[in-house]
């Protein structure tokens, strides 16, 4: 089976150095999905301002997938 | 006439960290196995929906509880190591509610049922501490249940990780901060109800907080009180005291 590497940026860099084996494109965009979820879940502190990237790479180098959020705070005036 | 102790030794030593068993006791526990069987990596001891009629337990290898969902996603419910019944509910509860996996080569003595209610009917203590058994695994269940809920992931396999050291070395399996890990990254994922990609950077984290070494195989605890205090490990729920039960 192919393995994929998942890194992750979000203030800094989290690099995957052990990768996992996945079957197939649809295996690899359910798993990132999942895994960006959970991440996002586990986040220590504020995502307003920093962006969360994860960029999936096949064995050759080639990115295949991107998945990012960041959030927004809007500060309404008041009346 | 003598039942080799062999099969029930650790199970023994398991039983004395909750209270004393009597030689009797420990007779009458190495006389309720009738065979041990050898069950390769990856094949069900039990199956789910299962009526074994007798109980499970590990003499050598590791094994785990799970349930399948409809689309092949799998929940580890609990891991059981040497010395543990993977099964022990089933002789009560007839019927079995999950499956039970080898996740390596296993060695398992059989305990028929009607062996057990042998043990309740002319042992009432020992009966109690087979109860008692039973109670622990519910703890463990409850205790997972918080991690899997409100932890996260790197908490969690931090506990995981510190649970699984304590039970070790309650029965002699740990050497000091090091011990065997027969359980896949896949396995702790469904463990942890978690993708492995989660887990393996979860993994990572651990390792580069110098908390753990994990190789394949095998674990260890760089720093055991940083570890438990990162985790919020507390092994209360292990009930490993002796008292009278």
């Amino acid at each position: 089976m192919p393995k994929y590497y998942f890194h992750v940026a979000f203030k800094g860099e989290h690099p995957d150095t052990i990768g996992t084996d996945l079957p197939d494109r649809d295996a690899v965009r359910s798993e990132a999905t999942r895994a960006a979820g959970e991440a996002l879940k586990d986040i220590d502190g504020p995502l307003v301002g920093s962006e969360w990237r994860m960029t999936v790479v096949d064995e050759a180098g080639q990115v295949v997938l991107r998945i990012s959020f960041m959030a927004t705070e809007e500060h309404p005036h008041e009346p | 006439m003598s039942h080799d102790l062999g099969p029930v030794r650790l199970l023994v030593r398991k039983l004395q960290g909750y209270d004393e068993l009597s030689r009797a006791e420990v007779v009458a526990l190495a006389r309720t196995v009738s065979s041990v069987r050898t069950v390769g990596t990856d094949q069900d001891i039990v199956a789910q929906g299962e009526r074994p009629g007798y109980s499970s337990l590990l003499v050598e290898g590791w094994a785990a509880r799970y349930k399948l969902l409809k689309d092949g996603a799998r929940q580890i419910t609990a891991i059981h190591v040497p010395g543990d019944f993977v099964d022990l509910h089933g002789f009560l509860l007839h019927e079995l509610d999950h499956g039970v996996v080898a996740l390596c080569d296993c060695r398992i003595a059989m305990a028929p049922h009607e062996r057990l209610r042998g043990i309740t009917e002319q042992h009432p203590h020992l009966g109690r501490l087979l109860w008692f058994n039973t109670l622990v695994d519910a703890s463990i269940h409850r205790e997972w249940l918080v991690a899997i809920g409100r932890m996260a992931a790197v908490n969690a396999l931090a506990h995981l990780i510190c649970e699984i050291h304590t039970r070790l070395e309650a029965i002699g399996l740990t050497d000091g901060p090091r011990f065997d890990f027969p359980i896949t990254q896949v396995e702790v994922a469904d463990a942890l109800g978690l993708s492995n990609v989660h887990v393996n950077r979860s993994s990572q984290e651990l390792r580069a907080r110098n908390l753990i070494r994990w190789t394949s195989g095998m674990i260890e605890i760089l720093d055991v009180d940083q570890l438990k205090a990162f985790a919020q490990f507390d092994p209360l729920y292990l009930y490993q005291t002796r008292e009278p039960r």
